[in-house]
């Protein structure tokens, strides 16, 4: 038998014992005589506390202890559990597009074993009763959510602690770094024990030999085309379509880059012009005056991932994902006058905007040092480490709560009882005098 | 119900007490207005052979009561004139409240005041008085009737005998419904109870010409209790129950003096014969002498 809630079990050991120390502490009136002229006493109040060494009353100090045994009790919720496991695991099974869904489902069956929790990790998690469940396709084509996956992943452990002795968090996953954001070292610190990582092999694009190159509707005059050129020149764009003149219109492309030169870019709204005199791409810095009259708000933002900021934080292109396309709109003036286009950091950032979305989606691996942060140490995490649930309940609770009713109720006819016969001794005694 | 034959030790006190105040007369303190004739000396004046003077013949009176041979030496006619004597009905009011019953170990207040209406009563019925007795109690007590039966003694020593004071009867009741058969009430009591109803009544009593006598009976134990530590309880009132140590005795003894000579003052004023005896430190034969005949009393 183990209690969900023990700190009420042992608060009514202690409260027990706080009976029985009572009992032997009497708190009474003296003993009085009769004394007719008593009312010119002067009055004042009279008590005596006394150590009783020879204990009187049991059946009350026993009626009294079960009853506060049995709300202690029943407050602990008792539960009868037919024995733990020594050990549990909770299996996060990336299944992002990122992935080899494959390689993932035989990762996670040759860790899964009955009683065992299963998390689908993609852009968002969900419980899985086996490995054979695992889709294999239909997978979104967003980033894996390792933080939401390790809040799965502590939730779900409380249903495990009464099962084992020891919970081990399993990750199948091939560890993008794109499955990292800021939040996951936050999340990742409230494991209480290590994070077994069992890397897989990362999802390959069969697809890409049959891309086209890069299609863009360049005008004659337009700047970009030279840092264009030079960063085809460092690595081959896969299939993503540039598109620079005219407002955007939808194009058949699955990838496409909405980049105008003067125009709205898709999702963004016009502003008042402002300077901005750095852009950030990844770890690439350019700083160079840009003069723009859009901005992307807030509600624009949502679903979308910032691929470019400003010095001051705002997004300078967004990348928007859904099924069947890919959308990046670029909001990042390019001077005609000046060497900005050919110098190396904004080539450098061209290429990075420009490399579309299935290259971010395979991205590249989690650094070694935030791997090893979110391995962590070498044991299991263990059982007492997690809270019970607190909606669990105890079938015992309303029987042991009844009982203590019954018992006090017996209490106090047993303590009506002990004080009836006293009185008619008081009165036998009176009468034989 | 059949009593038993053998006498308990009260009764057995009795008969010392009744031989110890045989002889002992209790006159009345005033002139009685009439009655049967008796030992007590009567405001009448009748014509008995007790002479206290003459007066003059006036028109109306018996002509048989001149005294002729006075008459005859003086030639002037003369009523003899005696003095009238009359019985005095007393009638005891015994309190038999739990008070009495104290101390516990030797009930000395009720033993006290039981001789005290016995032997009192004894005098009382050898100068050839009524007597009777009342006590008072929750479930209607006990009253004998005025008598001078020769078992009136008798009734009464069984009657106190048998009664173990208990409960809290009011005594001012019992007072004032014997007020007019009564010509001496005799209050035998602690005065712990309805002390001012009963004052009242025995003032009323005697107003109307009766004659009261109070006897207040104290525990040597009331009046000088233990310094050491005890926790005591009124036997007739459930909630006092108070300490009483060394540092609360002074006021006690102050608050009781204080008290009793409050009520012998009233009592005093009310025209009541007021006396007070301790229990367990003055005989009962003494004490009967102290009320019926105190001049016969050594000055002490």
């Amino acid at each position: 038998m183990s209690f969900l809630a023990p700190l009420f079990f042992w608060l009514g050991v202690g409260a027990a014992a706080g009976v029985v120390a009572l009992h032997f502490i009497v708190t009474h009136q003296p003993r009085s005589e009769v004394f007719p002229t008593a009312r010119f006493v002067p009055q004042s109040p009279v008590q005596a506390v006394s150590n009783t060494t020879r204990p009187t009353d049991l059946l009350l100090l026993l009626l009294r202890v079960l009853a506060v045994l049995c709300i202690a009790i029943g407050l602990a919720k008792p539960v009868f559990t037919s024995g733990r496991a020594p050990l549990a695991r909770i299996i996060i099974a990336d299944i992002s597009s990122g992935s080899n869904a494959a390689d993932v489902r035989d990762s996670a069956r040759k860790y899964f074993q009955k009683g065992d929790i299963l998390i689908a990790l993609d852009s968002r998690p969900a419980f899985v009763a086996q490995p054979d469940s695992l889709p294999l396709q239909g997978r979104s084509p967003g980033d894996p959510n390792l933080s939401a996956g390790l809040i799965a992943a502590i939730r779900s452990a409380a249903a495990l602690r009464e099962r084992a002795d020891s919970i081990s968090l399993v990750l199948v996953s091939p560890l993008s770094s794109r499955s990292w954001d800021a939040a996951t070292d936050t999340i990742r610190s409230l494991w209480p024990g290590a994070v077994r990582i069992v890397p897989v092999a990362p999802r390959v694009d069969t697809g890409a030999p049959t891309r086209s190159p890069l299609k863009v509707d360049w005008t004659a005059d337009d700047p970009l085309r030279y840092s264009v050129d030079l960063a085809n020149k460092a690595a081959q764009f896969p299939s993503v379509q540039l598109v620079r003149s005219g407002n955007y219109v939808d194009s058949p492309a699955a990838e496409l880059v909405h980049w105008p030169r003067t125009e709205r870019p898709r999702f963004a709204r016009a502003i008042p012009e402002r300077l901005f005199t750095a852009l950030v791409v990844d770890d690439m810095v350019v700083v160079a005056p840009f003069r723009t009259t859009w901005e992307f708000p807030a509600d624009s933002l949502h679903g979308a991932t910032v691929v470019a900021r400003w010095s001051d934080g705002t997004p300078a292109a967004v990348q928007r994902v859904t099924p069947g396309e890919c959308i990046r709109s670029v909001n990042i003036p390019v001077p005609a006058r000046g060497d900005l286009v050919i110098r190396p950091e904004f080539v450098g950032a061209v290429r990075r905007i420009l490399m579309g979305c299935s290259a971010a989606h395979s991205g590249g691996l989690l650094a070694d040092s935030l791997t090893a942060r979110l391995k962590g140490g070498s044991a299991a995490a263990p059982r007492n480490a997690f809270q019970p649930r607190v909606s669990q309940q105890s079938p015992y609770t309303p029987w042991l709560l009844l009982a203590a009713a019954l018992l006090l109720i017996a209490e106090m006819f047993a303590r009506r009882n002990l004080r009836v016969p006293s009185q008619e001794q008081r009165e036998t005694t009176r009468a034989a005098a | 119900m059949a009593r038993a034959s053998q006498p308990s030790p009260l009764e057995n006190s009795f008969a010392e007490l009744l031989d110890a105040v045989r002889g002992i007369r209790w006159l009345a303190n005033v002139r009685l207005r009439s009655g049967n004739p008796g030992a007590h000396v009567s405001r009448l004046r009748g014509a008995s052979a007790e002479f206290m003077e003459y007066r003059p013949y006036r028109q109306g009176d018996f002509p048989g009561r001149i005294d002729w041979k006075l008459f005859a030496r003086s030639d002037r006619a003369y009523i003899r004139l005696s003095n009238d004597h009359a019985v005095l009905p007393t009638i005891f009011v015994l309190d038999a409240s739990a008070s009495m019953a104290f101390p516990e170990r030797t009930h000395a207040k009720w033993k006290q005041a039981a001789s005290a209406a016995v032997g009192l009563a004894s005098v009382a019925r050898n100068g050839g008085d009524p007597v009777g007795l009342v006590l008072p109690g929750e479930e209607g007590g006990v009253q004998l009737r005025p008598g001078t039966r020769l078992s009136v003694l008798q009734e009464m020593i069984r009657a106190v005998a048998d009664r173990v004071p208990a409960g809290s009867a009011p005594l001012a009741a019992a007072v004032s419904g014997i007020s007019r058969s009564a010509g001496r009430i005799v209050i035998i009591s602690d005065f712990l109870g309805d002390t001012d109803d009963l004052v009242a009544a025995a003032a009323r009593c005697a107003l109307s010409g009766c004659e009261v006598h109070a006897l207040h009976i104290v525990a040597a134990e009331e009046l000088s209790p233990s310094g050491s530590f005890q926790l005591v309880r009124d036997p007739e009132d459930k909630s006092i129950r108070r300490p009483l140590s060394e540092g609360t005795l002074d006021q006690y003894l102050e608050g009781f003096a204080r008290w009793r000579d409050e009520v012998a003052r009233d009592l005093a004023n009310a025209g009541v014969h007021y006396t007070m005896s301790v229990a367990g430190e003055e005989p009962a034969a003494h004490l009967v002498r102290r009320i019926a005949s105190p001049r016969t009393l050594a000055p002490s």
